[in-house]
This record gives C-alpha cells, structure tokens and sequence, in this order.
C-alpha cells in the first residue's frame, strides 16, 4: 500500500524527509511503522491520521496520510 | 464589485504582523502604528477585535480639499494634499483611519493585500460585495 | 542611534547613554547585554534585594522587525533565590515597542521610598506615583494602566508577591506574558517599581533595509511552509501533556515519577475543550502558541492566558492534581498574585510532601490541611506565600531555604539546583536532561537546553560524552535567541534554518557575522555568568553542580521509568565530560586559556 507521511521540525529531520511516501507490504500499525523507519517511539509527541489523533496501535490503510508530530519544549 | 480587506476577527491572536508589514511597504519603517490595521483588546476579557477599511468613501466626501481619491472602487490619500484637519478621521463609520504623530495625514487601507499571506491563523481576507 | 537609559530610584535622575557598541558586538543583546553589564556594575557580595542591585530590562538587536516571534524581552539582575546572576525572559510585545522608543536597554538602579510607577513615552521618561496601584493584583494593576496611559503602552507589572519581595515572585505583562524565573519580580519589588510603561512611536532603523526585509520574509515564509505548520498550530501544545508521560518524564508528586495515572484529565485535549477560548500570541509570532481559557471555580469566572506545558507540569503534575479546571484556577491565582507558576508548583508540592510525612504538621500551617490534589489548599498556600504569611513566610524563600528550615533530610526531595526550583521535565531515567538541569547557569531551568530529546533520540541509559555535547551546544544556541531578542519557538519546532539568523543580524547591523559568531557571542555570556558566580560564591563549582539526592538516589516509584535513577557516579561521569567539553578545570570553573578565548576579563 502506497502511504504519505508528513511531518517536521528539527528532531526527526535525520530520520526522514519532511514529506515522505512509503510503501508498505502489508497492513501495519503506526508502531511497527515506526520501527521500520528506524524512528524511536519516544520521538514521535502524537499520530494524525483523517484529521483525528490516533495511538500508536492504530492500523494504517492503503492510501492514508499519516502525520507524525514531533516533541515541542513547552515554557 | 466593490472589495475591501475583511476579518475574522475571532481568530484573531493580536500578534499585529499585519501592522508591521503594512508600515514596511507604504512607509519603509518597522513601526506598526503606521499600520492601517486597528488590532484592540479588551484584556482581561477575551477576543481581539480587528477595524478595517471597508472602502466606503465617506471620508473623501468630507474632505475640503479633495485630498482623498478613488482608484477602482479603493479610496486613496494624496498625503501631499492633505492638510490635516481629520475631518475624514471623525467621519469614518469604521472609525478605521488611524493617525500617527509623525504623520500629517491620516493612514488607511489601500487593499494592497500584502498582508493577507503573512497572516499566521488566515485572518485577513479581500470581501467582495 | 542606540540608547541605553539609566533610572535612579533613590535620586530620581534619569538619564540616556549611548549603547556601549563593543560590547553589543560581543554579547549581542538581551540576556548578553545583562551578563556583561550586571558583572561589569555590581560590586561582589551586595544584597539582591537593597539599592545596590540593579534591574536590568534588555530588548535584542532582533527585536520588533519583520520576522517570525521577534519579541522577546529579558529582564536581569542579582537573583534574591540563588545569589548569582539571574534572568527570565518574556515575551508579549514589549521587547519591540522598547525598540520603537528608542532604547535598547533599560537599567534601574538604586530603590525608591515609596511606590513609583515608570514611564517611557518615546523621549518622555517619568517616575510617577504608584500609591494607587500598590497591593493591587497583576491583572487589576496592568488594567488600570492601560485605561489611565491607553492601549498602545506595553506595560509590566508585579504583584503582591513582588511587592513582598517573595522570592519567587514574577514580573507579568500584556495579561499573560512572565517573566518567571530567578525572582526577578522581587527585585522590582524591592525598588518599589509597580509597573513599567512603554510606548514607541517610532521605526527601528536597519543597516541594509532590502535585504532586511527579503529576509525577514522569506523566514515568514520557510516557517508557514512547514508541513506541518497547520497540524503545529492546531494540535502543537495538544500532545507534550501525553507525549511526557509515555516517556515517562511528567513531574508528578513532587517528581517522585514521571507518570500521573489521570494524565488524559490534564492534556491539551482536555485544555481545548474544556478551557480554551481562543490563541494569543506575542508579537509578530504566526504560531500564537498562548492560550487564553476561561475557568470557572466556586461561582465566579476567570480568565488567564494558560495553561501552558509547564504549569500542567508543575501544579497539574507535581502537585497531582486531578484535572485542567484545577490546574488553569491555580494558573491564575500565581498569576494574578505575581508568582512563578513552576517554582510555587514545586514548593507547594515539597510542602504537601513534608505535610505527609509529618515533617511540617498542622500546628505549622495555622490549621491548613495540606493534601495532594486538592487546589484548595493550594490556592491558600500560594496567598500565604504571596503575602509572607504564617508558614508562606518560609517557603516565600525558595525550596532549598524551606528545606533548611525543616530539616530531618527533606533538602533531599527539595528539587532544585542552586536554590532555584526545577522545571517540568522529570529526570530521573534523562541524564542529558539531568546534566542540563545540573549545569544550568541560573539554577534549575529547561529553557537553556532541552536535551529530553536527545536522551530518547541515543539511548536513555547511555552516560557519554555526547550527551555533554549536546547539552553545551543547546547552553548557546537556546540563550542565543534571548540575546537576539527573539523566540526560539521557530526552530527547534518549526524546523527554521538558524543560518537566517545570521543572515538577518547581519543586515540588520551591517556587521558581516556568521552563525559561529552568534553561538561565540552566547558561549561568551555563559561564561560571563559562571564568572559571576564564582565572584559571589568562594567555593563555586563542581559543588553547585549536582540534581537533588531524589534522582541519585530515589528510584522513580512508577511509570515507564519505574525504578530508574541515576546514581551520583554517573552524574559525575556527566559533569567530567561536561567540563571537558566547555573548557572548565575539573571543578567546572573557566580555565585561564578559556576566559583569555572569549576575550573575558575576571575582576575581583
């Protein structure tokens, strides 16, 4: 399945480009997406997939946009 | 079709980019009092309230010595013309013309439109009526 | 061009000096102007609290032009809580409209004998009479300001807190911005400064304006064209609440863990539709990371700008209460008192901590019950603190002094560094944020370097020499953005280039500078305020430079990180390393050859 993922910011910029399409043999969850992007679950602050926040659990379809959202320092 | 810089005002963060550019384009100066935007609050109480030229006219029908002229439906100053009586200013319905000490003349929107990308939250936005 | 002002407060004379250029060139601005200057003024051993310190209020070269988040303002002096140099910088649009009258700097000198207010109205300066205003809340005072001056002044205020010289008291402006940290607010109070009133008229001008303004728009620009701008904008603070306590890193029960049970309770989900009205930003900022909310608490209606990740953290977590409501009520009584919200959090939560163990007892409290969670009794303390009151006299001294005070080994879960109470990141299995904590030049504060990331990013368990690198780099980086006058929100977050740092400074100034040359610049100040430190403080060094015996010792009771600490010899592993990298003796004091590289000079 064909997936985009987009994201941003300074700290997953070694992991993968801003805007990124993948493809993906089989159905996955966000987790395992994760590990097979080499990106540390710690690393990611939280998943939109559709416009709703998902957990890490939650399985990706064919054809979805998946935002990682990265770590922010609050003050 | 008239058309005139609007505002969904309840969007609105005051953060007053909008000011800052508008000085920089018509005035060269990082000053945003010059900016012919009016961005007020009422804090504590919530909301910022955006005043924006709705290029009605009214303050070129005032003017005693027709400082202020029509330009495809948008309402200039001729600064040079102007005498700085603020006529115009007190008849505005808006009450969107805005004066600075430094400026004889008083400032107001000329739908130049420069500000509307630099708007953080899609605040601003040309209407057509 | 450049004006520094000077005001005496015990003689009235105001007076306009040109802005020492050399020393712009070398510490920038902001928090670098502060570090030169405090060093530069003050004698060693003055009392932060009597006429001989001085409030310093430092805009930045960067200040009030056109580019993302350029106004940011940083308030200085002797801080009252550790002894040392102190800063705590806001935001608002003070810093630019500081710039619009003309001045770079402001520095306050001397006391007054009774309340005064200041205003700078371009080249008008007045010390006005502040009688009516004195005893009033943040919020009614800054109110009343704006009303009598008119919208346009940008004004900053304190509150009882500062008027009482608590501490931890803060300096607020445009309803919602603080500066919080280091008791800078005390100070102020201790001057009899209520407020300080700013209105500029006029333009800033630029060494090359074309180039200024391409720049700046570009930055505009790169920043929006994020792809993720939107999601940043609209979910940005949503996550941090959730992300924290996943990683095990949520200062709850005064840092016991990292974990609140009830965490989804006090997220930025719960904040958005519970509380939030609408973003308020600083100025020139598109992200607009403020959040105004409402409250409602026993029949009446509040507002305040918050909460933000670090009162959800300190008051919401260390003092683990059991949802936003309580968490945005306690936001606005610190507030409107003119306290920190992360350092009340943290002694409010020693408080109830020593309350349980039976260390401080009814007796001690005049019959306030002390209990986690429970807001009441926390909005009571912090008016006690706020007004020196019975046992708030005590902890109106900082965590550390209050620890002292009880004893029977409490200073081991007082959580701070160098007198100053530690912020939201809970430490105890992140020796990069650890090690950020421990080497902080004001005490224990995240803003310097934020290295949590970094922890998750290589390994959590790992003690390497890594880690110090990052840490010292963010130590310049992060502190560069407060002495440019700017946020530094844009780039760690929103991904910005830090060369169009360089960039705009340089044209802005018409001095060729590269990104080294501002990180020189912040390096210089940092060791400026080591420097400092070391004059007060005879034994300064190594000494001053460990977290509290609950992260050596004390195992993280829950959580992801249930069990973790990290033991003394680690932490010391981590200082070696640290003072490796930055050029320090091994008891962390600059070498000769150090202080003769940034051009240094040590006075007695």
């Amino acid at each position: 399945m064909a997936i985009k993922i987009r994201t941003g910011g300074l700290t997953l910029k070694r992991y993968i480009p801003d805007i990124y399409y993948v493809d993906i043999d089989s159905p996955l969850t966000v987790r395992d997406l994760l590990t097979k992007l080499g990106i540390p679950e710690g690393l990611i602050a939280g998943v939109i997939i559709d416009g709703k926040i998902v957990d890490k659990s939650y399985e990706i379809k064919d054809g979805q946009e998946i935002v990682l959202m990265p770590p922010i320092s609050g003050g | 079709m008239a058309r005139y810089l609007a505002a969904h005002s309840e969007a609105c963060s005051g953060c007053k980019t909008c000011q800052l550019i508008c000085a920089l384009i018509h005035f060269k100066e990082n000053n945003p009092k010059k900016g012919a935007i009016i961005v007020k609050s009422n804090l504590p109480e919530p909301g910022f309230k955006i005043t924006t030229c709705t290029q009605c006219g009214v303050c070129a029908s005032v003017c005693p010595v027709e400082a202020i002229y029509e330009e495809n439906g948008v309402y200039k100053i001729d600064r040079g013309k102007c005498i700085g009586c603020y006529a115009c200013v007190s008849a505005c319905p808006e009450e969107a013309m805005v004066r600075h000490p430094a400026e004889t003349a008083p400032i107001k929107c000329d739908l130049c439109g420069e500000c509307i990308p630099y708007c953080g939250l899609n605040v601003l936005y040309i209407a057509q009526v | 061009m450049n004006k520094v002002l000077r005001i005496n407060l015990t003689t009235g004379e105001i007076r306009t000096e040109p802005l020492d250029l050399n020393m712009a060139r070398k510490f920038l601005g902001g928090r670098g102007f502060a570090s030169y200057t405090l060093y530069k003024e003050l004698k060693k051993g003055i009392d932060p609290l009597g006429p001989e310190n001085k409030l310093i209020m430092a805009s930045g070269p960067l200040a009030g032009l056109f580019h993302p988040c350029s106004s940011k303002i940083t308030f200085a002096a002797k801080s009252p809580l550790t002894g040392i140099y102190g800063d705590s910088n806001m935001g608002g649009h003070l810093a630019a409209e500081l710039k619009y009258a003309g001045y770079d700097m402001v520095i306050f000198e001397g006391s007054s004998n009774k309340p005064v207010y200041i205003v700078i109205d371009d080249d008008k300066v007045e010390i006005r009479d502040a009688s009516h205003l004195w005893g009033k809340g943040t919020i009614e005072t800054e109110k009343q300001l704006k009303d009598e001056l008119g919208d346009d002044f940008q004004i900053a205020v304190i509150g009882p807190a500062g008027e009482n010289l608590v501490k931890v008291a803060i300096i607020r402006h445009d309803f919602g911005r603080e500066s919080g940290r280091t008791g800078v607010g005390a100070v102020m109070g201790s001057k009899k400064i209520k407020a300080i009133a700013v209105r500029g008229t006029k333009s800033i001008p630029v060494a090359d304006f074309d180039e200024y303004l391409r720049i700046g728009k570009e930055m505009f620009k790169s920043l929006m064209s994020s792809p993720i701008f939107p999601e940043f904008q609209r979910y940005g603070t949503t996550m941090v609440v959730d992300w924290v306590n996943e990683i095990g890193a949520f200062p709850t029960r005064n840092f016991a863990t990292g974990y609140h049970e009830n965490y989804k309770e006090l997220n930025g989900t719960a904040m958005k539709e519970r509380v939030w009205i609408h973003d308020k930003a600083c100025g020139f900022c598109p992200i607009a990371c403020g959040n105004y909310s409402r409250v409602e608490y026993k029949g009446k209606t509040y507002y305040v700008e918050g909460p933000e990740y670090e009162t959800i953290g300190m008051i919401g977590g260390c003092c683990v209460m059991p949802s936003i409501y309580e968490v945005t009520y306690g936001n606005y009584v610190c507030d409107n008192l003119g306290l920190d919200t992360i350092s009340t959090g943290a002694i409010i939560a020693f408080a109830y901590e020593c309350y349980e163990k039976g260390i401080i007892t009814k007796n001690d409290t005049n019959g306030l019950e002390l209990r986690w969670g429970d807001i009441e009794s926390f909005a009571k303390l912090a008016e006690m603190i706020a007004k020196r009151e019975g046992i708030g006299n005590i902890l109106a001294e900082g965590v550390k002094k209050a620890a002292e005070s009880f004893g029977k080994d409490s200073i081991k879960f007082a959580m701070q560094v160098k007198g100053m109470e530690i912020s939201a990141y809970e430490s105890h299995w992140a020796p990069a944020m650890l090690l950020a904590y421990a080497t902080c030049d004001i005490g224990a504060h995240h803003n310097r370097a934020w290295a949590i990331t970094y922890d998750i990013e290589v390994g959590r368990e790992k003690i390497t020499k890594d880690k110090a690198e990052r840490v010292v780099f963010l130590q310049h980086a992060r502190p560069m953005f407060d002495a440019l006058g700017v946020c530094r929100l844009t780039w760690v977050e929103c991904g910005l280039n830090l060369e169009y740092y360089a960039k705009i400074y340089s044209a802005v100034t018409g001095w060729e500078t590269t990104l080294n040359d501002l990180l020189k610049c912040a390096e210089r100040a940092w060791n400026q305020n080591r420097l400092f430190a070391i004059r007060e403080i005879p034994d300064f060094g190594r000494k001053y430079d460990y977290p509290p015996a609950r992260w050596m010792e004390e195992p993280a009771i829950s959580g992801p990180t249930k069990g973790r600490l990290i033991p003394k010899e680690d932490v010391d592993k981590l200082l070696d390393f640290y003072y490796e990298v930055r050029g320090w003796d091994k008891y962390g004091r600059p070498t000769p050859e150090k202080i003769k590289e940034l051009e240094l000079e040590v006075t007695e």
